[in-house]
């Protein structure tokens, strides 16, 4: 009788402490979302930004050298001056309607083909990249590791762009160039579907 | 019976915080310092930037500039010791990155003697980012894994970075120095 007894006050003692438990914080979500993960993850997970950093690269491999190699440099070089205005509190209109535009513009011209003089290309992906430094820039004073966080989505964005590279190294056939302009169309339609907040 | 629920309903009175370990847990003093340039950022980006514009030289003046950064480095790092309230801003070691980064992205060929200065003044200051070592056996320990750890870092990067070069072109070190202008850019407007 006494040992039921002690059983049941056992038995509420622990349901009460189960209710009076603190949670067990093994990885706090603030410690994991503000160092070099959540930088590189950032551009990775946002679609709006896979698109356009693919296309970049993409478009680079159509252009052939230097093209190839001065677009993913100019790219980073810029994008480092949009982060500083994110960065800085410095506020900038359009941001995600420049990042959804440069998914469009720059889908197209891998889409067509397009060739332009290499000023004005590194111009183009220059101008796009202010918007998705800002964005990514943003959101750094906040991190818990505001440099690591830096270092992470810069590489997370190069990796995207050497990813757009590697594919659009297809372009040395005949059928590989078909695939890529088909990408670009893929990277322009999926653009104007967020340029539209369709997606 | 009895003494299980006693138990039982001790341990479930007492619940604590379960705390996550440290990323390699305690691994002592040397080992601590020796993977220091991997788990300090602004360390890293220091180091990174002075192990690419090593790789983005020739080897001649690489082979002057490496020891000396090195001894640079156990320095600074012996120094740091007597004089622990020293110690740089994040905004200073991002210009300075910065800085050696766009030099590797220049990727002209430095004097010797001029390259072995700036390599001695990016690993001095990598040195100094770290914590500050005491005269006692696991702060010497400590010691000796930094000037280790740091030595390790530049040589591995400069050799990650010539490999790539080598099967790449020049242009790969030329995009790894524009990752890092673009790190210490944005590093250099934070505040602190």
């Amino acid at each position: 009788m006494y040992s039921k007894s002690l059983a049941a006050v056992a038995v509420m003692l622990t349901l009460v402490s189960f209710g009076i438990a603190s949670p067990a914080l093994a990885h706090t979500g603030d410690a994991a979302a503000g160092g070099f993960v959540t930088g590189f993850l950032h551009p990775i997970l946002g679609w709006d930004h896979v698109i356009a950093m693919v296309a970049v690269g993409l478009w680079g491999a159509f252009l052939g050298a230097p093209a190839v190699w001065l677009l993913p440099v100019t790219f980073p070089l810029v994008m480092a001056l949009g982060g500083m205005l994110g960065a800085a509190g410095v506020p900038l209109p359009g941001i995600e309607t420049g990042i959804a535009a440069s998914g469009l513009v720059i889908g197209l011209a891998v889409l067509f083909a397009a060739r332009p003089p290499l000023p004005v290309a590194a111009v183009i992906v220059a101008f796009f990249a202010i918007f998705h430094g800002h964005a990514h820039g943003a959101e750094m004073p906040g991190a818990v590791s505001p440099l690591a966080y830096a270092g992470g989505f810069v590489i997370g964005t190069g990796l995207l762009h050497l990813c757009g590279i590697s594919f659009g190294l297809l372009t040395r056939s005949r059928a590989g160039a078909l695939a890529v302009r088909g990408a670009g169309g893929v990277i322009a339609a999926l653009g104007a579907g967020f340029l539209i907040g369709a997606l | 019976m009895r003494r299980c629920v006693l138990a039982a309903a001790a341990l479930a009175l007492v619940p604590q915080v379960a705390l996550a370990h440290d990323a390699f847990g305690d691994l002592g003093p040397f080992y601590a310092g020796l993977l220091h340039p991997v788990m300090a950022p602004l360390q890293t980006l220091l180091l990174a930037a002075v192990a690419l514009l090593l790789a983005r030289q020739p080897l001649a003046g690489v082979r002057v500039a490496y020891p000396a950064a090195v001894l640079a480095a156990a320095l600074v790092i012996a120094l740091h010791g007597v004089w622990p309230e020293v110690s740089i801003s994040i905004r200073l070691g991002a210009l300075v990155a910065l800085a050696l980064a766009a030099l590797a992205l220049w990727g002209r060929a430095l004097p010797r003697g001029l390259l072995a200065g700036l390599a001695m003044a990016g690993a001095a200051l990598a040195a100094l980012s770290g914590d500050a070592v005491s005269a006692t056996r696991e702060g010497l320990l400590g010691a000796l894994g930094s000037v280790l750890g740091i030595a390790a870092f530049v040589l591995l990067g400069w050799g990650v970075v010539d490999l790539a070069q080598a099967r790449l072109g020049r242009v790969a070190g030329a995009v790894a120095a524009a990752w890092l202008i673009a790190i210490g850019g944005m590093a250099a407007v934070l505040p602190g």
